[in-house]
C-alpha cells in the first residue's frame, strides 16, 4: 500500500510544474499579466468546494465539502458543511473560526502574525493580488490546453518550512482548483464548482462574515 | 629632643597607616556598595527587605535587554547580527539570547513534548475529567480537518491525540512580537524592532564592567555609523 502511494504521489508532483515558466522581470507572459490582471478584479465570488487532504501517515484522505465565499472589501468565508459544519471567516486584521458547538476562537493579526502571515496568503490567492503574492513566492505560470496554471515556490525559509509549493489552476478568470504541498509531505487538493460572480454580495452572504 | 622626634614619627606612621589603604584601594580599583541600604544604620531597615535587594541585584541586574530599531527592515537585521557578534567577542556574557537555531528551538520542543501528557488544556482536561470521551474524541478528528491542520498533523504518530499542538495554540500571545530570521522582532508601520537579550558574567554594577561594555557600545556605534 504504501509503495502504491508513492508511486501515485511522486509524478503527480513532478508534473505539476514541468511546463510553467518563472514570472520575473522582463520574462513575465503577456498572458499571464492579462489573467492577474482579470483575476484582481473579482469583487465578490461565490463557490462550493471539495476538499481531499491526504496526511502523511494517514492511509486515507480526509474528505470534506463546504462553502466559500469571498469578498475582496471583506475577506474570505470558508464554511465546511461535511462531515461536520465549522466555519472560518478571514478578514484583514483577524482569524475567527466557529465550530458546530458554537465554541468560537478569534486570532488576532497583532497576536499571532506568523500564523495570520499564511492566511493573508490565502487572501491573496483568492484576490489574485499577485505583487503581494510576489513578496512571497516565486511565480511560474503555464498554458495547456485552454487551462492555465499557476505555480507559487516560497521564497523565505520562514515559508518553506511550512509549505513546499501551490499549484492553482482554472480556466477563463476562474480558479477551479488548489493544490497545497506542505513541507511536512502532506498534501491539500481544493477542488472549486459553481463559481458564481458578482459586483456585490448579497445582505444574507453579507451578513455570514459576522459571526 | 628625643620626645619631640618620637611624637612626629607617631604622627608619620600614623599618617600613612591611614593612606595606605586608601592608596591601596585605589589601586586595586573601588568596590563600590551598590546597595543603598547597607549605609543606612541596622535599626533604619528591615533584614527581608535587604535579602530581596540582594536577590535582585545577584540575579536580575545580570539580565539586559537590547533593541535594535531601524527605519529598514535588512539593515535592522544586519545590525542585530553585528551587534550579537560584538557582545559574543566582548567576553562579557554568560548567556546571548539572538539569532535563535533550529537546534534551540529543536531543544525547547525536546524539553517540551516528553510532558505532552500533563499539558492538557483546560478544556480537554474537563471532557476527560467527566467521562466524555467520544466527544473529546471527536474534538481531536475535527482539529486535522481545521485550516490549522498542519499544526498538528506533523507529530501524528508520536501524538495521536494532538495534545502538543493544543499545547502551543494555548501559550500566552508574546504580543506583538515575533520570529523572523531567527530573531525576536516587531514592524510598525515606521520602524523594526529587534531584540537581542544577554546574560552578563559579573555584577552590571561593577565599575570594570561598565567601562568595558561602555567601550563595545562605543565600538558598535563607530563601525555602523562608518
Amino acid at each position: 500500500m504504501k509503495l502504491m502511494l508513492i508511486v501515485f504521489l511522486i509524478p503527480f508532483s513532478l508534473l505539476a510544474f514541468e511546463d510553467l515558466k518563472l514570472q520575473s522581470g522582463k520574462n513575465i507572459e503577456p498572458e499571464f499579466k492579462a489573467l492577474s490582471q482579470n483575476l484582481s478584479t473579482t469583487k465578490t465570488l461565490k463557490a462550493n468546494f471539495s476538499q481531499a487532504k491526504k496526511i502523511k501517515v494517514l492511509k486515507r484522505p480526509l474528505l470534506s465539502s463546504g462553502e466559500l465565499i469571498f469578498d475582496r472589501s471583506i475577506g474570505v468565508f470558508w464554511k465546511l458543511t461535511k462531515p461536520f459544519e465549522s466555519t472560518v471567516v478571514i478578514d484583514k486584521n483577524k482569524l475567527t473560526s466557529i465550530d458546530d458547538d458554537g465554541k468560537k476562537i478569534t486570532i488576532k493579526a497583532e497576536d499571532k502574525p506568523m500564523l495570520y502571515g499564511f492566511t493573508k496568503i490565502f487572501l491573496s490567492i483568492f484576490s489574485g493580488n499577485t505583487e503581494e503574492l510576489k513578496k512571497h513566492f516565486k511565480i511560474y505560470y503555464g498554458l495547456k490546453n485552454s487551462e492555465w496554471e499557476i505555480g507559487l515556490i516560497p521564497k523565505s525559509s520562514e515559508l518553506k518550512k511550512v509549505l513546499s509549493k501551490i499549484l492553482l489552476s482554472g480556466k477563463k478568470n476562474t480558479v477551479e482548483k488548489i493544490i497545497l504541498w506542505e513541507s511536512n509531505g502532506d498534501i491539500t487538493d481544493i477542488n472549486f464548482s459553481n463559481t458564481k460572480k458578482a459586483s456585490k454580495l448579497s445582505e444574507a452572504d453579507e451578513k455570514k462574515f459576522e459571526l | 629632643m628625643r620626645k619631640s622626634l618620637s611624637s612626629k614619627s607617631k604622627l608619620v606612621i600614623g599618617c600613612l597607616s591611614s593612606i595606605i589603604p586608601i592608596a591601596l584601594l585605589i589601586l586595586i580599583g573601588l568596590d563600590v556598595n551598590s546597595n543603598i541600604l547597607e549605609l543606612i544604620p541596622e535599626t533604619g531597615h528591615s533584614k527581608q527587605s535587604e535579602k530581596a535587594i540582594k536577590h535582585f541585584t545577584q540575579n536580575i541586574s545580570s539580565n539586559s535587554l537590547f533593541l535594535i530599531k531601524s527605519k529598514k527592515e535588512n539593515e535592522a537585521f544586519k545590525a542585530a547580527t553585528a551587534f550579537e557578534n560584538k557582545l559574543k567577542i566582548s567576553n562579557l556574557f554568560k548567556e546571548i539570547h539572538g539569532k535563535k537555531s533550529d537546534s534551540e528551538f529543536k531543544q525547547w520542543y525536546e524539553l517540551y513534548f516528553p510532558h505532552r501528557f500533563h499539558l492538557l488544556t483546560p478544556e480537554s482536561r474537563a471532557l476527560l475529567s467527566n467521562n466524555e470521551k467520544e466527544k473529546f474524541l471527536q474534538s481531536r478528528v475535527k482539529k486535522l480537518y481545521s485550516t490549522q491542520s498542519s499544526l498538528y498533523s506533523s507529530n501524528l504518530e508520536k501524538d495521536p491525540l494532538m495534545l502538543f499542538g493544543d499545547f502551543i495554540q494555548e501559550l500566552p500571545s508574546p504580543g506583538s512580537f515575533s520570529i523572523k530570521n531567527g530573531f525576536i522582532f516587531k514592524k510598525s508601520k515606521e520602524h523594526t524592532l529587534i531584540l537581542i537579550s544577554a546574560l552578563f558574567k559579573d555584577s552590571v554594577f561593577s565599575n570594570s564592567v561598565q567601562v568595558k561594555f561602555r567601550s563595545v557600545l562605543n565600538s558598535f556605534a563607530q563601525e555602523t555609523l562608518t
